[in-house]
């Protein structure tokens, strides 16, 4: 990689590099004087949010506190449906990182469409050749092992681990909506595997890659929504 | 299976209800005066939600449950919570009928039940889990979620964002953003006025009736459906129509340029100012003007 | 995390806290949970600054007095789930946190795509002046898109790990990751150039 490896300067100021890809940043450090200059600012803007001091709020708050809890007086509370809700969104690194691999074919597709709006000139661009999904820029996404993009491997885990929470917690829907949730991650699977068959013979298609990408958000959102459901579920 | 409506007659014959109620069939009638800007929160496990305006700068919360059950209105800063004790279950119902000012917003989170909201013009935050949400009117924000429920919203004067897994989403005479989405269910938006519409569904077609402004951002999206746009007749719009498996009709006399294969279609109307995105990767996309079959 | 007060490498100035320990605020706790205000009134006053430091951070200033107080008084309610293992202080900025998080995804039911993040989601900039160094660095989180922001100030600023974010924002490590990364270079913009 002859480019500047800027995405992994905090996690090397983190030290949570390991010690290959240490040794790699270091040897570019040496020779970069602009990356070098990078790691100075990014360790000062963390000691600069390490000397957060805290004062006390400008209004006394605590007669407002005290009233309210004098109102709910000592009691089981009543079931506080948001936490049902909860941290409503698993936002993936997946849709950075599909969407990251995308960027270039989606400049292509806003290029299309540019081109389009310009009436005279009566030619459409071609998307132009993309790179190969997976790769974006500075950045590593083809995982080490080669075998499949990193993107799609970190879905699967997530929704891995959403499917054994659900799994442990599955009694606590009633079975009606359970199955209801079964029958529409299935058909979700369906349109997955449907979208993965049709990206075998054009891995470069721009509306096939951003449909797999949504498509999988959307299982993501899905269980995401049931896992929830078990958690609040008395 | 809807306990409550086993329990209950229609939500509107209160009166009656009362007068010939089972002995586990009690009535809270209640009316609290709330502050200007205040909001709502009802809380429901089981039973239906049904929501009404008034004048006046009050709540009025009745409700009909087991004697064992204590209705609580609590007012919390600018937050009326309704609820009730013990925590509800589907064996312990509560039906609802609550009366708010026209401009208070309301929050509502039910799991077995439907929610009828009607006279708003307010934001709306409804979550459902077995029940439908219908809405008519509503301003600001209208934000719908149901799992095993239809959402019905006419006449919302605002942004509305519409979620169901396994029913359809139909919205009429909108005027605000609207996104829809479901997995299961049909999504058909008709007399819509908006600059950014998205409707999506993974197994459902998805229609739109509504105007097609110049600064506007249009998506639809399906994959197992139909696509079907409606629009004006001087619409005025860059159309990217985006397919696997699926075909474009258009009733607008353009020329088409294929972009990929047959997979992608790309035309322009009139100036091209308003982007127009379909997709639909099994099914058929189809584009007329309004009227026309 | 360790035990006491969470994370900072750095000193944490607590103006009218100089008598919170972390034994006087487990026998409060115990008294609070029996129904004592006045105990309770006695941790919120060695606590509320550290709260309403990560409120302020979190929602912005305009927002924050109302949450430190729904903090409090969820930590009321909760207090017989306060066993004691960890410090009050780290169970109530646990509180607080699982508290906003929960709020501002609730309030917020738009799909987040990609393009969306890179919106800048400023927060209303209302509020007094303090000490010089807060300026700087609480103008600058102001003008931060949400979720970096949220990851920037629970990892840099609250000292908590990745996993730990990963977990209460349902978000992966990888995520995380970059976020942090994306705020700190935004950060940087303002405050070091």
């Amino acid at each position: 990689m002859n480019a500047h490896p800027t995405e992994t300067l905090s996690e090397y100021v983190d030290d949570e590099l390991t010690r290959a890809e240490r040794g790699r940043v270091e040897a570019h450090l040496a020779t970069c004087a602009e990356c070098a200059g990078l790691v100075a600012d990014l360790r000062a803007v963390v000691a600069a949010a390490g000397e957060v001091a805290d004062a006390p709020p400008a209004t006394d708050l605590w007669p407002g506190i005290a009233r309210r809890i004098a109102e709910r007086g000592r009691g089981p509370e009543v079931v506080a449906l948001e936490s049902r809700r909860g941290p409503r969104r698993l936002t993936l690194s997946i849709s950075q990182l599909v969407a990251a691999s995308l960027a270039v074919a989606l400049l292509s597709a806003a290029a299309v469409w540019t081109a389009l709006r310009e009436p005279e000139t009566g030619v459409v661009r071609a998307p132009e050749a993309t790179a190969p999904a997976g790769t974006v820029g500075t950045g590593r996404l083809v995982s080490d092992t080669g075998a499949e993009p990193l993107a799609f491997a970190e879905y699967e885990a997530a929704v891995a681990e959403l499917e054994r929470i659900l799994d442990e917690m599955g009694d606590r829907i009633d079975p009606a909506t359970r199955s209801a949730f079964d029958e529409n991650l299935a058909i979700i699977d369906g349109a997955i595997r449907q979208t993965r068959r049709a990206l075998e013979s054009d891995p470069d298609d721009v509306y096939l890659n951003t449909h797999l990408a949504n498509t999988m958000q959307r299982k993501i959102d899905v269980l995401q929504g049931a896992t929830r459901l078990a958690r609040a579920s008395i | 299976m809807k306990p409550a409506r086993v329990l209950l007659l229609a939500a509107v014959a209160w009166g009656t209800v009362g007068a010939t109620a089972r002995a586990q069939t009690y009535q809270t009638d209640r009316t609290v005066e709330t502050p200007q800007g205040a909001r709502l929160h009802v809380e429901n496990h089981a039973g239906d939600v049904t929501i009404r305006t008034w004048g006046r700068s009050a709540v009025r919360v009745q409700a009909s449950h087991r004697p064992n059950t204590r209705v609580e209105i609590q007012t919390r800063g600018s937050l009326v919570q309704v609820g009730v004790q013990p925590p509800g279950h589907p064996g312990n119902p509560v039906s609802y009928m609550v009366t708010v000012p026209t401009d208070m917003p309301i929050e509502v989170d039910v799991i077995h039940g439907d929610v009828d909201v009607a006279g708003t013009r307010a934001p709306m935050q409804i979550d459902a889990v077995h029940g439908s949400i219908r809405v008519q009117g509503g301003a600001g924000t209208l934000a719908l979620a149901s799992v095993q429920g239809t959402i019905v919203v006419t006449g919302a004067r605002g942004d509305v964002k519409a979620e169901s897994v396994n029913q359809g989403i139909e919205l009429t005479d909108i005027r605000g953003d609207v996104t829809a989405e479901a997995v299961n269910g049909r999504i058909r938006l008709s007399g819509i006025d908006a600059r950014r519409v998205t409707g999506e569904a993974v197994n459902g077609s998805v229609s739109y009736q509504g105007s097609i402004r110049p600064d506007g951002w249009y998506r639809f999206s399906t994959h197992n459906g139909s696509i079907d746009l409606a629009l004006p007749a001087d619409a005025a719009a860059t159309f990217t129509a985006s397919t696997f498996n699926g075909t474009l009709e258009t009733g607008f006399p353009v020329t088409l340029r294929e972009a990929r294969q047959g997979k992608q279609f790309s035309f322009i109307l009139g100036s091209g100012d308003a982007r127009v995105e379909l997709e639909s990767f099994n099914g058929t996309m189809r584009i007329r003007r309004t009227g026309e079959p | 995390m360790q035990d006491g007060n969470p994370g900072r490498g750095g000193s944490l100035l607590a103006l009218s806290a100089d008598t919170s320990t972390p034994e006087g605020d487990l026998k409060d706790a115990r008294l609070a949970a029996g129904g004592d205000t006045r105990a309770f009134e006695r941790l919120y006053r060695g606590h509320a600054a550290r709260v309403h430091g990560l409120a302020r951070r979190m929602v912005g200033y305009q927002e924050a007095d109302e949450l430190t107080q729904d903090v409090f008084v969820r930590a009321w309610e909760k207090l017989d789930t306060f066993r004691g293992d960890a410090a009050f202080g780290t169970w109530i900025h646990r509180v607080a946190i699982n508290l906003m998080l929960a709020r501002q995804q609730s309030r917020k039911r738009d799909r987040q795509r990609f393009e969306d993040d890179d919106a800048r989601i400023g927060l209303a900039p209302v509020r007094p002046r303090p000490t010089e160094s807060k300026v700087d660095l609480e103008a600058a989180l102001e003008s931060l898109p949400e979720r970096a922001r949220r990851v920037f100030v629970l990892h840099d600023v609250e000292g908590y790990k990745h996993h730990e974010i990963a977990e209460m924002m349902e978000i992966t490590v990888g995520t995380s990751k970059s976020q942090l990364h994306r705020a700190r270079m935004l950060m940087r913009q303002q405050l070091v150039t």
